[in-house]
């Protein structure tokens, strides 16, 4: 039956058909009524097929239309700006880092003229290294030339070329430590605490 | 000189550059894409957004239409593709709770249509058609209200005959069914 009906209410009986259908319905009360609710529902496709609407809608859709439109173009262009100007300012950054390393390598590890942030820098880097074995010796006594000076005296060594750490062998550290003063000691514990002496 | 309102010609005029070309375009098929859209979505909000996505579709893709269908079918065509697209994004949303019930309630009552009975009985309608899963309401609504041929819906929807005819038996029989079942 379910076939029949959905056939009647989709205009697809013929007279004939159309005809016995609706003799059925008049004669059975039950399925009448079943009719009367499917007649109804259909009905009321027919009567909102075009309803009468606020005319507003339909004169604001193109404005609303085109200020969507021009929305989504400045929308389109900001992401691509932003990430174009984020990757620039990365770039520039890292092309002007300087390198410690490089900073060192550039100068035939003559560090003379850097400043004390740069060889800060430099030992930063190379913090996993012995520090002193590691570095070139203008390096070494540029960054600290406090202790270097104090061996150096201690040592009477005049020649400031040659290497502290060749020198270490030679010290006499009881000599040395009377002729430290407080104050000196406590700059040259700060400078040895943190560092690996090979 | 008095503008052309064919449809080869306003899309040959927009695709020159003429921007109220495109106006003219919308203001000749507004209307069916609201109420496809309309139908399809089952409230009025639903239906506005889908019609401004179907315009920006259009507005993008008209520079590409090569007259392969006439531009009827083709606005049909995106408007059933957006619509089924948003139905499906609706239903994720309800079923993950991301909508809010305040959100629902307001896109329920929010509507354009002035006449209370006109609006009782879409209301009814819609309750109905949004049971339907987007394929069968799809063939419903262009057979019911845009009052297709199959061949006509199968231009549209790119699906064989059999097939809409499958779909539609299936919605009418649903439909019977809850309508057998409402008080």
């Amino acid at each position: 039956m379910n076939e029949k009906i959905i056939k009647y209410f989709s205009g697809e009986m013929n007279p004939s058909e159309k005809e016995e259908f609706e003799k059925t319905v008049a004669t059975t009360p039950s399925f009448r009524e079943e009719i009367i609710k499917y007649g109804d529902f259909f009905s009321s496709i027919d009567d909102t097929r075009s309803p009468e609407v606020e005319n507003d809608y339909f004169i604001n859709l193109i404005p609303k239309f085109r200020e969507r439109l021009e929305h989504k173009r400045k929308k389109k262009y900001h992401p691509l700006f932003s990430f174009a100007s984020a990757v620039l300012t990365v770039i520039i950054v890292l092309l002007f880092i300087p390198h410690p390393e490089k900073i060192i390598r550039e100068n035939n590890g003559n560090a003379t003229n850097y400043s004390p942030s740069e060889i800060t820098d430099y030992l930063s880097f190379n913090a996993e290294q012995p520090i002193i074995t590691n570095l070139p010796a203008d390096v070494e006594a540029n960054y600290d030339s406090v202790l270097d000076n104090m061996i150096y005296n201690a040592l009477d060594v005049n020649d400031q070329n040659i290497v502290t750490t060749d020198l270490i062998d030679r010290l006499d550290y009881s000599t040395l430590m009377q002729s430290v003063n407080p104050n000196d000691a406590a700059i040259i514990y700060e400078k040895l605490k943190n560092k690996k002496i090979f | 000189m008095p503008e052309s309102n064919n449809d080869f010609d306003l899309v040959k005029d927009f695709t020159n550059g003429n921007e109220s070309a495109f106006n003219n375009i919308v203001l000749k098929y507004q209307h069916k894409i609201y109420w496809h859209a309309r139908r399809m979505a089952g409230n009025h909000l639903d239906a506005d957004e889908i019609v401004q996505e179907v315009l920006l579709v259009m507005y993008s893709k008209l520079k590409d239409f090569k007259f392969q269908s006439s531009l009827y079918t083709w606005i049909y065509r995106v408007t059933t593709t957006r619509s089924i697209n948003f139905i499906k994004r609706r239903r994720l949303k309800e079923a993950f709770s991301i909508e809010d019930h305040q959100d629902i309630a307001v896109r329920k009552d929010e509507d354009i249509i002035r006449n209370i009975e006109t609006k009782e009985k879409l209301s009814k309608v819609e309750k109905y058609l949004n049971k339907l899963p987007p394929k069968q309401r799809e063939v419903f609504i262009l057979k019911n209200y845009e009052q297709m041929t199959y061949e006509e819906i199968s231009e549209i929807t790119g699906k064989s005959i059999g097939g809409l005819k499958s779909n539609y038996f299936q919605a009418m029989k649903k439909l019977m069914e809850m309508v057998k079942n409402d008080e």
